[in-house]
């Protein structure tokens, strides 16, 4: 069974992108409301944007054409590739997952516990199964760099009210800086 | 602008610039030393911490420690377990692994540091000595000439990217399409922003440069899983001895000159700097067919030739703001977050602070030499450190380094974004760095070429052919990409009527 080679799915969407952003250029790039003298403004917010889009257009036209021409669009799978992809696909598209959630919760959950949760599910999907390793690491290094960041540096990270004032006693031993 | 070079010796002489330095060394070593770490991505996670400590003679300095340990951190892989740290230390594996094999890696790793170091100060020197001059001349560039330079570099940047000319420029092309989401720099007028105040001022360079550097890999070691620690056949043996290292002195010269070369022109990098260092001593060797084989002269005329460019690096970024590679792209992105601006009026406007971070560059040279060989067993062994106890402190670095440059949890949206965007690409084979400098210099292309519109008024065609440097410029860089398109079509077609008749017969 045969796909779409890589390269060619990542430019024909770039491809799309820039037709589409070609298309309705007139609604993402505002023109200024009062006319403004060549002097003030000497070409229009949406000459650059639209030369840059059409060169995008026609490069990415280029290489899809010569890969077409060359017979390199597609690329042959080979059997028991699919269990094997599996497994990994299984791991990349989980590790998206966490990565995209602990990025949107990161100022509500607070630093420490999104920073435990992504470091302990990334070194458990990378392959550690070493349950005090993982733990160890998720919780000491994300404590540490907290303490510096906000204690030496002086420097504030998002994090929730009741780990701030639960980490208040600690810090207070802590040596000024 | 010697008052400021006298003033950039007084201020870089400090306790506290040089222990950041010593720092930046050490982690530069670390990074480049565990294979699968390269220097762009642990640079991009440390540049907001080069912010935090405020000064910029203390975050700059780490940070080009940090550079040149990690090039010459990734020869310790490569000498030890065959497998090159950072792409900068591919020539390296050819001999020095070979002498790992022969019992002498001490030997090896010892030529790869004094003959780093050796080239390093010495480029460094040239780069301290050619700033002042390149910089009068600059000075003197109006938006005309600043235009073309842009758009000669671009080129440039473009056909020089890993991989096939074409994809260079489609992510050339998808970086300065990103930059002009926001504000438009004449009419302040919105272009891509969705109505969205975030988009209004345009993408931060700090989650970009962590996003497409950074994420990118560590989903590479997700996707390869949990690696068994190197096995390193042996890190003890002889030591160097200095007649070896005199022996070598020709092949270090002359791999500095070429990395000087090379260093100054934007896009080419230490890999080809050190395929070229590697081959120069092969070829100027009376034997030739011992390379290979674990000759000393080998390791010496690579490495020398790879940190050679690290200092030349720093002319076109500090003169022109135009950054020669990804790790100069992020040290310009250091630099805009310390508030200094590299181009034509740095050196005026700053020029003790950048005389000063050169300065403490070229005497960083003198802690790379003693922590290079005091650290020598410990790095040894850092090679055998396995990848998933330090993955997950990468991404923490990432999500923190990030929120901590602008504390704007909308660039935590915009890290994972180009993450994506970076894997993608590199699932495609697509290099990302070009799409960096793209986003850096594209809106300096808009603003100047925008500029010279304005300054030639009605009558551009006169003041096209008035303005000679600008137009040299761009009649360099025309028929540069005219010549590698139609060489690119041409082996296209080569290679599908070589299929035709393949097919035929």
């Amino acid at each position: 069974m045969s796909h779409l080679e890589a390269d060619v799915k990542f430019t024909a969407v770039v491809l799309l992108l820039a037709v589409l952003a070609l298309v309705f250029g007139g609604w993402l790039i505002a023109e200024p409301p009062i006319p403004l003298g060549p002097d003030v403004l000497a070409m229009s917010p949406k000459v650059f944007p639209t030369l840059i889009l059409a060169g995008t257009a026609l490069v990415a036209s280029i290489f899809l054409i010569t890969k077409h021409r060359n017979g390199t669009l597609f690329v042959a799978g080979s059997a028991g590739e699919g269990a094997r992809v599996g497994g990994t696909m299984y791991r990349q598209i989980l590790f998206v997952f966490i990565t995209v959630t602990c990025a949107l919760l990161l100022t509500t959950l607070g630093f420490l516990t999104t920073m435990f949760l992504l470091m302990a599910s990334t070194a458990v999907l990378v392959g550690n199964r070493s349950v005090v390793q993982v733990l160890s690491i998720s919780l000491v290094v994300p404590l540490s760099f907290y303490i510096i960041v906000t204690h030496v540096l002086r420097t504030a990270l998002p994090e929730i009210d009741f780990i701030e004032r639960a980490l208040v006693p600690i810090l207070r031993l802590l040596p000024s800086v | 602008m010697i008052e400021s070079l006298l003033a950039g010796v007084d201020v870089a002489l400090r306790v506290d610039t040089f222990i950041w330095i010593s720092g930046g060394l050490l982690l530069g070593m670390l990074m480049g030393a565990l294979p699968g770490f390269t220097t762009s991505m642990g640079m991009s996670v440390l540049v907001p911490i080069s912010f935090l400590v405020g000064d910029p003679l203390i975050g700059i300095p780490f940070l080009i420690g940090v550079y040149k340990g990690g090039i010459y951190g990734g020869s310790v892989p490569a000498i030890l377990i065959s497998m090159p740290g950072t792409g900068a230390s591919i020539a390296t594996v050819f001999d020095g692994h070979a002498l790992t094999k022969k019992g002498k890696s001490r030997k090896a790793l010892e030529m790869s540091l004094f003959a780093s170091a050796i080239s390093d100060f010495l480029s460094d020197i040239f780069t301290l000595v050619m700033i002042i001059p390149v910089a009068a001349i600059v000075l003197g560039f109006g938006p005309p000439e600043i235009a073309a330079v842009m758009f000669l570099s671009l080129v440039i940047i473009a056909v020089t990217a890993t991989g096939p000319v074409i994809k260079g420029l489609i992510m050339l092309c998808l970086g300065v399409w990103v930059g002009f989401v926001g504000a438009d720099p004449f009419s302040a007028m919105a272009r891509y922003s969705f109505g969205t105040s975030e988009l209004y001022d345009g993408f931060h360079l700090i989650p970009i440069l962590i996003g497409l550097f950074a994420l990118p890999e560590i989903f590479n070691a997700v996707k390869e899983g949990d690696m068994p620690g190197a096995r390193v056949a042996s890190f003890v043996g002889e030591r160097l001895r200095l007649d070896e290292l005199k022996n070598s002195l020709r092949t270090i010269f002359r791999s500095t000159l070429i990395g000087t070369g090379i260093g100054v022109i934007p896009g080419l990098g230490q890999p080809i700097a050190a395929m070229m260092g590697y081959i120069a001593a092969k070829n100027s060797s009376e034997h030739p067919e011992t390379y290979g084989e674990g000759e000393l002269d080998g390791v010496a005329g690579a490495e020398a030739a790879n940190n050679a460019v690290n200092g030349p690096t720093m002319v076109p970024l500090l003169t022109l703001g135009i950054p020669g590679d990804a790790v100069t792209a992020l040290l310009l992105g250091a630099f805009m977050m310390q508030g200094l601006r590299p181009g034509p009026t740095l050196l005026t406007s700053s020029g003790d602070i950048v005389f000063g971070i050169l300065i403490a560059m070229v005497l960083a040279n003198i802690l790379f030499v003693a922590i290079g060989y005091l650290t020598i067993p410990f790095f040894a062994r850092v090679v055998t450190i396995k990848k998933s106890l330090l993955i997950p402190v990468t991404i923490m670095l990432a999500f923190a380094g990030t929120y901590l440059a602008r504390g704007n949890p909308f660039d935590i949206v915009t890290l994972i974004g180009f993450g994506l965007i970076g894997i993608a690409a590199r699932q495609a084979k697509f290099d990302v760095a070009p799409m960096v400098m793209g986003f850096i210099l594209g809106r300096e292309l808009e603003y100047s070429f925008g500029q010279t519109l304005a300054l030639a008024g009605d009558n551009w065609l006169r003041f096209a052919l008035t303005e000679r440097l600008g137009m040299t410029a761009v009649v360099l860089a025309t028929p540069i990409i005219g010549v590698l398109l139609g060489r690119r079509m041409s082996h296209f077609r080569q290679r599908a009527l070589a299929r035709e008749a393949g097919q035929a017969a």
